[in-house]
């Protein structure tokens, strides 16, 4: 034993005095890191949900805790409920891809959706983020699911019928991000509007 | 103690051509090839690496004659893997965008062998000045390599540098102009062998032309 203390002693002090070192840096940080995540959402709800308030927006915890995702509920300046955001993630080609999708107050309509985390292949996959791609989900029915074609002709792309057109080269993306919007709209829909009720 | 390696200088120098990290040790080529694809990342890996390096080489070099030999490596990896954790989070905290962009690779400086291949060359066996010179020389050289590297793979596939638009495209009518595939991993392979080419090749002109001068 003693032998052990002998030899690996600057080890044990090295590694304490690291550790110190890096818990001081984490307490010191946490928080500015924290809202750097937070601010990351809070800057994309305006855009997703017109007439949000960032700073009135706030996480629905029972809802939250109820379907497994983050939900926000989109409040205007009057303080009035406009619409809602989830929070979903799910795998694409590479990694994990996390969405927010803005949905109308009845959650009738996607209202938009923002890619928050994404590691898809750059120049392809990662077309994901664009919103000259991304702003079809803009006005989109909830009523069935969205289906992704390849293609399609700038016409087409105009009409909001739940359809979706594939990137090139990047189908598989396409496919990722559609499915996760089809899922977590379709996961909370029905809480939405029970919650809805509720509040009449 | 006698001073056997080489002076702080020589150390210095080396670091920045002679010796350069990227283009003649072949160390640390993770970044060399992932995070390459612009100048923004590139230079702020450059940046990451070189806090990491220095601050590991000058903790090194103060324990040096405390080091059992068979634990050194240990010591080393502990020393690097708590600066890059502290790089990490200050990344985390004032440069959000760009840490989500760098993704795993400001991590994954902990197994960088250029970082612990100083400390075990230079800083084990030298003084704390001599250590610190090296560090920072061979940062300089890796920051050297990385621009290179990007500055040619920025200019070839979003015809920017820094982020700023150059010259020949404006808008969309530059669109198709752009090589994309130089941000993508082959253009990062491209890139890398036929600068490494040109590079060694430079290298034997030189050496060709000081045997010539000495004959």
């Amino acid at each position: 034993m003693l032998k052990y203390i002998k030899q690996g002693w600057l080890v044990i002090v090295l590694a304490a005095c690291f550790g110190t070192a890096l818990a001081g840096i984490h307490m010191a940080l946490k928080d500015k890191i924290a809202a750097n995540q937070l601010d990351a959402i809070n800057t994309q709800i305006p855009l997703l949900i017109p007439g949000a308030d960032a700073a009135k927006t706030q996480l629905d915890e029972p809802l939250t805790k109820q379907l497994g995702m983050e939900v926000r509920k989109g409040i205007n300046s009057e303080g009035k409920l406009v619409g809602w955001v989830l929070r979903a993630s799910g795998s694409g080609y590479a990694d994990k891809i996390e969405l927010l999708i803005g949905l109308d107050k009845t959650a009738t309509k996607i209202m938009g959706i923002a890619v928050i985390e994404q590691q898809e292949t750059p120049c392809l996959g990662s077309k994901i983020t664009d919103s000259s791609w991304n702003d079809q989900y803009d006005d989109q029915p909830t009523a069935t699911e969205l289906v992704v074609l390849k293609g399609m002709s700038p016409e087409q792309k105009l009409i909001k019928d739940g359809k979706i057109n594939a990137i090139t080269g990047a189908t598989i993306s396409s496919d990722a991000v559609t499915s996760i919007v089809n899922d977590a709209v379709t996961k909370a829909k029905p809480a939405l509007l029970a919650e809805l009720k509720k509040d009449k | 103690m006698a001073n056997d390696g080489p002076t702080p200088l020589e150390r210095f120098v080396n670091g920045v051509i002679p010796e350069n990290p990227v283009y003649r040790q072949l160390l640390g080529m993770c970044p060399v090839l992932a995070v390459t694809g612009s100048m923004k990342a590139a230079m702020t890996m450059a940046a990451a690496v070189a806090f990491v390096l220095i601050c590991a080489n000058v903790i090194v070099s103060l324990i040096r004659n405390l080091l059992q030999p068979h634990l050194r490596i240990l010591v080393f990896t502990l020393t690097i893997a708590t600066f890059v954790t502290i790089a990490d989070r200050l990344l985390k905290a004032y440069m959000y965008d760009m840490s989500k962009e760098l993704g795993p690779y400001i991590p994954l400086i902990i197994v960088n062998c250029l970082i612990i291949a100083r400390c075990e060359v230079c800083a084990s066996k030298q003084r704390v000045f001599t250590a610190l010179s090296d560090a920072v020389g061979q940062s300089v050289g890796f920051a050297l390599g990385l621009a290179s590297m990007a500055t040619v793979r920025e200019l070839l596939s979003s015809g920017s540098w820094f982020g700023v638009e150059l010259f020949w495209k404006t808008g969309t009518a530059g669109e198709q102009y752009r090589w994309g595939l130089m941000a993508l991993a082959p253009g990062a392979f491209f890139t890398l062998g036929i600068l490494l080419g040109a590079a060694v090749w430079i290298g034997s002109m030189c050496n060709k032309n000081k045997t010539t001068l000495e004959a």
